[in-house]
């Protein structure tokens, strides 16, 4: 490593020319740009994937259809899609795959055990094809059609537990329903009877494998083909949910749906979230983008500064053997040495800040709603932004009194007073 | 023993240097014509009034100030024809330089400062260490050596400046007035210290009033308008 023993002048050390308080202080303005950039970006993209997958029930690569229904007043007409729409739908170019979902046609009543007590409970039961509910599936089950004789796969819909949670628990004594306290749990279905259509029903065993904020508010649903085996009559599929190929698209095939007399009323209000957490992206990028480039300007004068003040330092380098190259390169890696600590205390302070800000939100908000989702913890990319934006405008900061300190006349400089 | 065949280390041909603004008022350059052979084994003291161009003759000689005019070659290469890089190597191994104004790092210690054209060198770091303690120690600055450059006396700075220079065992000495600040005593401890130098097959080129310097000289030389002219020695 003699090569680059030159660069151990730079070391911080008592009775540096370059202090470490200087370095510290220096630092301050590029941390905050970090700071600022990660925190903002750590943020916005775990609230927007919160707003669509917990409010709107979408995620950016899908796109929910229904019927589009004739209104009369409170009367609404035509909700069921039928074969012909979903072979028209698979044909769209930028749809990859389409999973569909239907109402259990027949009759049926859930019988469960709730905290020691008895549940009887007339059920909408729902029917989806597995791809759809898939990125819910907890670890370790399945949600296929496992065959006649064997407890059928369902997912709970999140509103359900929401319902429970705040609407029954906080006013009795039940306890709070978890995510992880119902998977694998099992409650019985009796097909074919409920308290308005008593008949002759088939009981069969379910066993819950996930919480889902992708099948709507309705009721739990099942794999569609076990549906389909054990219903008397024929589904009525109304709603699919279209897995994009490239989520940009999603706007193009909106206007393919409506051509072909169906709706996504989703999309709309999910591509205003879209449109809405570009803008503030843009804006967490841009504000931190223009503290960095000011600090780096500020860092550069710094730095223009103790070049002058350095000059005969400066000029002994050259004249006992240091190269130009090597000159720059110890201005630079004093400019990288300020990043450096930039770096560490942005992304540190942006971490400690933000899962300090995440717990205290998550305090005010519901648990079940942010089940899955952290608060204010940054992607990774978001923190590789940031460190390449601080060493990009560190170096470009760096260069010129870097060049202006290798290019000095060090004889001409020995003849100024010291 | 001075080399029985000695080679050039040093061609200074027809090299005049002004500088850029005086010469264009129209002033006369510095150095005029200026020619000088420095070989092996060879001791040269040049001496002449301030502002006569010793100084600058030296910058010319070490690569650290281009010539108007004239070529410099330093072991048998010009210059002229040398990147940085390859100058910058040449003073950092083969060439060793004592500042009129030693020209300390105050915030390092002494020994770093001796140390410093290691720094920018490929050269063995250990081996650089104990050479320049051993230098140290024999310019009488034992017990200064880890103290800061900026808390030792005049004399001790320079001694410390030509511990640097002779740091690499160098073959051209450049020393501009190395006995400057330094009493009778360490003056002579210094001048023998290069005197062992130069014949060990070094050549030395000095810049001086001091007529101690002069006496140890091979060769003395004297600044008239711009050009040299051979002295006699003291």
């Amino acid at each position: 490593m003699s090569r680059w023993r030159f660069l151990s002048l730079e070391k911080p050390r008592v009775g540096s020319r370059f202090r470490l308080r200087d370095r510290i202080l220096c630092s301050l303005g590029l941390a905050l740009g970090v700071f600022f950039l990660v925190l903002g970006w750590g943020v916005i993209t775990p609230v927007e994937e919160l707003i669509r997958t917990k409010i709107l029930g979408t995620l950016p690569d899908r796109i929910q259809v229904a019927k589009s229904s004739v209104s009369l007043g409170p009367l609404a007409f035509g909700g069921q899609i039928d074969q012909q729409s979903i072979e028209e739908v698979k044909q769209i170019p930028e749809v990859s795959e389409v999973y569909r979902q239907a109402h259990f046609p027949d009759p049926c009543q859930l019988h469960a055990q709730y905290a020691g007590e008895g549940l009887v409970t007339d059920l909408v039961l729902e029917m989806v094809d597995p791809g759809q509910v898939e990125p819910d599936i907890a670890s370790g089950f399945s949600f296929e059609d496992p065959g006649p004789g064997q407890p059928i796969p369902a997912v709970v819909p999140r509103a359900i537990l929401d319902l429970v949670n705040s609407g029954i628990s906080v006013n009795t004594s039940l306890p709070q329903l978890t995510e992880k306290a119902i998977l694998g749990k099992g409650f019985d279905l009796y097909v074919g009877t409920s308290s308005f259509r008593r008949g002759a029903y088939t009981k069969v065993r379910c066993t819950i494998v996930g919480v889902s904020d992708q099948i709507g508010a309705g009721g739990p649903a099942i794999p569609y083909e076990a549906g389909m085996r054990l219903a008397k009559e024929p589904p009525i599929i109304h709603s699919l949910v279209l897995q994009l190929t490239d989520p940009a698209q999603a706007q193009v095939v909106s206007r393919r749906i409506d051509s072909m007399g169906l709706r996504a009323p989703k999309q709309e209000l999910a591509s205003r979230v879209t449109s809405v957490a570009a803008i503030l992206k843009l804006f967490a990028a841009l504000l931190p983008l223009a503290v960095l480039s000011v600090t780096s300007i500020a860092l550069g004068a710094v730095l223009e500064l103790q070049v002058s003040k350095e000059r005969q330092i400066i000029a002994l380098y050259r004249a006992v053997g240091a190269t130009q190259q090597q000159v720059t390169y110890l201005y630079l890696a004093r400019a990288f040495s300020v990043a450096l600590i930039s770096i560490l205390v942005g992304v540190g302070g942006a971490m400690i800040g933000g899962h300090t800000l995440a717990y205290a939100l998550e305090q005010k908000i519901p648990a079940d709603l942010l089940q899955g989702q952290s608060l204010f913890a940054p992607p990774l990319y978001s923190i590789v932004l940031a460190v390449v934006f601080c060493l990009t405008l560190t170096a470009l900061a760096g260069w010129y009194p870097a060049r202006t300190a290798a290019r000095l006349e060090p004889a001409q400089v020995f003849r100024e007073p010291a | 023993m001075a080399d029985s065949n000695p080679t050039a280390f040093l061609e200074v041909e027809n090299v005049a240097w002004g500088a850029p603004r005086a010469l264009k008022a129209g002033d006369p350059p510095i150095l005029k014509d200026l020619s000088l052979e420095v070989v092996s084994g060879r001791w040269i003291a040049i001496t002449g009034p301030s502002g006569s161009g010793k100084t600058t003759l030296l910058s010319i000689c070490a690569g650290l100030l281009r010539p108007t005019e004239g070529q410099v070659s330093l072991f048998g290469e010009k210059l002229s024809g040398l990147t940085d890089p390859e100058i910058s190597r040449l003073r950092g191994s083969r060439i060793g330089l004592v500042f009129q104004n030693y020209h300390l790092d105050d915030s390092r210690s002494a020994l770093e400062n001796i140390l410093l054209p290691s720094y920018f060198g490929q050269s063995n770091w250990h081996e650089m260490t104990g050479r320049a303690r051993k230098l140290g120690e024999r310019l009488g600055l034992s017990d200064h050596l880890d103290k800061p450059a900026s808390v030792l006396s005049g004399g001790q700075r320079q001694r410390v400046a030509v511990c640097r220079a002779l740091l690499h065992s160098p073959q051209l000495i450049l020393a501009d007035e190395p006995t400057g600040a330094l009493d009778q005593e360490t003056a002579d401890l210094v001048l023998q210290v290069l005197a062992e130098q130069v014949s060990d097959g070094a050549s030395l080129l000095t810049v001086t009033h001091d007529s101690a310097v002069l006496s140890h000289a091979d060769l003395c030389l004297a600044f008239d308008n711009g050009q040299l002219r051979e002295v006699a020695s003291p």
